[in-house]
């Protein structure tokens, strides 16, 4: 419990320091003579910062909006002194009981953790801040400040509790302001000069007369569900099994909106107050509990549930906007019960989408004798998608959560004579008429295969990076008679070339100079195998390799 | 009265369960597909054997396509894919490549990749693209990541339909094309893998049959040769190596290079004889056709001796046409 300015001293104290005397500020050698058997600890001020962004992560089971109080507000002396968070719990106490039953459960789980807390709720920051500072106290740690009483509530209190700096409220104490009440009759235009124009502002804004944002640890998500259990639970089964409830209402509350998740954070709350997150990203707006499921599936078991988790909160972190989709009536036959049309309306609104009604048409079909064969049981048949199968945005996501969205890719082309610049590999995009869309913007942007120089000359398989050879040739600028490649010699019977290629002027770094120029040479070996060689300033290099 | 015995025995055995276990099941072992040895069979079976061999293969292929036919439909026969060379074509069951299957292709070489299986294999999805235009995107699964997609629409293959999968580890791979097998949106799955054991060509070759999606195994560095092939569950096997793309005694001129050619090796097919071809694969016509050095000119001077049994097959459509419906 030491700081540095020139000497050491005390930055905080804990309850036992206080009462023999001690106070924050206190050259450490004064409080040794105060207290001899004074146990210290070097201050760390970062990792002060990171248990408070951790305690107001874990705050988060209360509401979505939580953040820590800003620093500077915090390295006041006395009782404005400490750490602090703030949550806004708008709408959020009736999940609790009632705003005191919020505050006394917080309240009382943080002390189960080893805190000294205090806890006020009011309609304003500001009120907030200064009754849990300066009105709470250990023996009534939880006050509630009615609604519209800040007013009278804040009145007795020190100008300290403003959340002012220490040399105003060393001004206004001179000036004989004591109490915040004697600040009520005074204007703006009478404070500022005097103290600055942060006390006016201060004080508004504690009376709620003008408007302070809480600016939250993350921005808090738009859809969000959240599951309390009456036990901690650790089991496996059990995680699942309430992640199976959650998704649902989620997909309900998405469908609402009119989005699909792009991502999704599983969030659980442990009772030793850590949290463990999953994150799972789409490839495409989804809100189809049962695809969602399926990804979690891969990753559900990094969640450790450590002594037990007490809520779990499932968060759409991104969304985007997706609308009623129009499912295609199955393909029924004749014969078989038309079961399947009347029950899709009302699938619909539950917000599950066509791979529900995929699932069951499936079930449906071996039991309705099939006179005429469908497209679907084939599969890869001729003649477009079969229908009812899953969708290849399901299939990306489901790749993309084991081995992670950017293992799974679309080449595209660019436009770039160097062989190894002439494609990108992008994010697999939307289904088929999106795409078909996207290729009339490419072909209109000029991005397409068919400028991809001499194609036809290209390898099928190119090497990472080009690879060197040996090579004897007949004369400096003949095709090689023959090369070792990986320690094996190659004798080559036909060879075409040279096809030079030069470094893209525009890509050029100045401080690196020119590239030299590349001379590409198609050759075969005996065996008919075919390389791809090139062979610059001397050099010879292998870079692909003809099927 | 004990030849009287054998003798009605031997009529009865055909449709009977009983029978099955005799008669017309031995010859069909000791007969196999490709080993015309069987002086019986080059003759031709009896008549009565004959509607019992015909009713036997009616019955494993009901057996192998599974209750009511192929995909669960009475009457449907797999489907395939014509590979547009009469020979190779004869040579495969139901006259063309099956798909909803897991093919195998591996190299000449152990030691190192040569590209020719890549080659072969873009060669079979070009004709599957051009054959089902509608069939969907291709996935292709792969460790080393160096497919080369500005190539391929050379190729006759459309890189926009192509999805790439770059797998870190070998069951990472199996598992993605696993799970692509199962996705009926795609035309097929490809996968580059460096060994393929019973498992995981079992899983492969079952997801495929289920879905209807054809599967490719692209050999990669395989190890295991020596110590003798594993069985393995795909529904064939494919070697190729690479051939000279011109003929030394050619008239033509040879200083350039000229199409792809390759040598096949149908090593194993289920439902078909093992055989050997020389063919060359031609990007404008996306098709295959017979390299000069199977053609009529080059028989007669001896062509290598691996190449024989095709051409013998290929003089004998009749037999093969029985051997064909065993599958």
């Amino acid at each position: 419990m030491t700081a540095e300015r020139g000497q050491l001293g005390l930055a905080a104290v804990n309850a036992a320091a206080g009462a023999g005397g001690l106070t924050p500020g206190l050259p450490l050698a004064e409080a040794r003579a105060l207290l001899p058997g004074l146990v210290t600890a070097p201050h760390e001020p970062e990792a002060d910062a990171r248990a408070v962004a951790r305690l107001a992560a874990w705050c988060g089971r209360y509401s979505p909006w939580t953040a820590p109080c800003s620093t500077a507000e915090g390295e006041g002396r006395g009782p404005g002194g400490g750490a602090g968070i703030l949550l806004d719990v708008s709408g959020c106490c009736h999940l609790f009981g009632g705003e005191a039953t919020l505050l006394e459960d917080l309240q009382a789980r943080l002390a189960a953790f080893g805190y000294a807390a205090r806890a006020a709720m009011a309609d304003t920051i500001g009120a907030a801040w200064a009754m849990a500072r300066f009105a709470a106290s250990p023996a009534h740690p939880c006050v509630v400040v009615m609604p519209g009483s800040q007013r009278s509530a804040i009145a007795a209190l020190p100008p300290g509790a403003l959340r002012l700096p220490d040399s105003v409220v060393e001004v206004m104490d001179r000036l004989g302001l004591r109490r915040i009440e004697d600040l009520y009759p005074l204007t703006p235009a009478v404070m500022t000069p005097r103290f600055g124009p942060l006390a006016a502002r201060r004080l508004a804004q504690a009376l709620g007369q003008e408007a302070e944002a809480l600016s939250p640890r993350q921005p808090p998500p738009a859809h969000l569900v959240r599951q309390i259990f009456a036990e901690p639970i650790s089991d496996a089964a059990d995680i699942a099994r309430s992640l199976d409830a959650l998704l649902p209402r989620l997909c309900r509350e998405l469908a609402l909106a009119g989005r699909g998740a792009r991502r999704l954070d599983l969030t659980a709350y442990r009772c030793d107050g850590s949290l463990q997150s999953l994150s799972l990203g789409t490839s495409r707006a989804s809100r189809e509990a049962k695809h969602l499921r399926r990804l979690f599936t891969e990753r559900l078991a990094e969640l450790d549930p450590g002594f037990g988790i007490e809520v779990m909160t499932l968060a759409a972190g991104r969304s985007d906007p997706l609308g009623a989709r129009q499912m295609s009536l199955p393909v029924a036959p004749q014969t078989g019960p038309a079961q399947t049309a009347p029950s899709a309306p009302q699938r619909e609104a539950d917000g599950k989408t066509e791979s529900v009604k995929a699932e069951s048409s499936k079930a449906e079909a071996p039991a309705a004798p099939p006179p005429a064969p469908s497209e679907r049981a084939i599969g890869c048949a001729p003649d477009g998608a079969p229908d009812g199968a899953e969708d290849l945005p399901d299939l990306v996501d489901r790749l993309g959560s084991r081995l992670g969205l950017a293992a799974v890719r679309r080449p595209q082309p660019r436009e770039s004579h160097l062989p190894e610049r002439a494609f990108v590999l992008a994010a697999v995009e939307e289904a088929p008429p999106e795409k078909k869309a996207s290729e009339k913007a490419a072909s209109e942007t000029g991005e397409d295969w068919t400028k991809t120089p001499k194609a036809a000359l290209r390898p099928l398989r190119l090497l990472p990076r080009p690879e060197p050879v040996q090579v004897v040739a007949l004369l400096p600028d003949h095709p090689p008679a023959q090369f070792r490649w990986r320690r094996v010699l190659h004798e080559v019977v036909r060879a075409e070339g040279p096809e030079r290629l030069l470094g893209e002027w525009w890509q050029i770094d100045p401080a690196l100079g020119d590239e030299p120029p590349r001379d590409y040479f198609r050759v075969e070996d005996r065996d008919g195998r075919r390389y791809w060689l090139y062979r610059s300033a001397g050099d010879w290099f292998l870079h692909g390799l003809f099927g | 009265m004990a030849p009287a015995l054998r003798a009605k025995g031997r009529e009865a055995g055909a449709p009977g369960p009983l029978g099955v276990s005799r008669f017309p099941g031995r010859s069909g072992f000791s007969g196999l597909p490709g080993e015309p040895a069987t002086p019986g069979l080059r003759h031709g079976p009896p008549a009565g054997a004959r509607a019992g061999l015909a009713a036997l293969r009616a019955r494993v292929r009901q057996i192998e396509e599974g209750p009511g036919g192929y995909g669960g439909l009475p009457g449907r026969a797999r489907p395939v894919l014509s590979l547009g060379l009469a020979a190779l074509d004869a040579a495969l069951p139901g006259g063309g490549l099956p798909l909803g299957a897991l093919h195998e292709i591996e190299g000449e070489r152990a030691e190192w990749d040569d590209g020719v299986t890549l080659g072969f294999c873009l060669a079979l999805l070009a004709r599957h693209q051009a054959r089902f235009p509608g069939a969907g995107d291709i996935l292709w699964v792969s460790r080393w990541g160096d497919l080369y997609p500005p190539a391929l629409a050379a190729r006759g293959l459309d890189p926009d339909r192509l999805v790439l999968v770059r797998a870190q580890a070998e069951a990472d791979l199996f598992w993605a094309m696993e799970e692509g097998l199962r996705c009926r949106r795609l035309a097929a799955v490809v996968g580059e893998v460096e060994g393929l054991d019973r498992l995981a060509g079992r899983r492969l070759q079952l997801a495929a049959e289920a879905s209807g999606v054809t599967a490719f195994a692209l050999h990669r560095r395989f190890r295991p040769r020596r110590r003798g092939r594993e069985a393995s569950a795909a529904l064939s096997r494919w070697r190729v190596t690479a051939a000279n793309s011109h003929d030394e005694n050619d008239p033509v001129d040879s200083t350039f290079i000229g199409r792809p050619r390759w040598r096949l090796d149908l090593l194993r097919c289920r439902g078909a004889a093992p055989g050997s071809w020389q063919v060359e694969w031609n990007d404008a016509a996306c098709g295959f056709s017979l390299a000069p050095a199977l053609c009529d000119r080059s028989l007669a001077k001896g062509p290598p001796a691996k190449t024989q049994p095709a051409v013998g097959r290929r003089q004998e459509p009749a037999e093969l046409l029985a051997f064909r419906q065993a599958g």
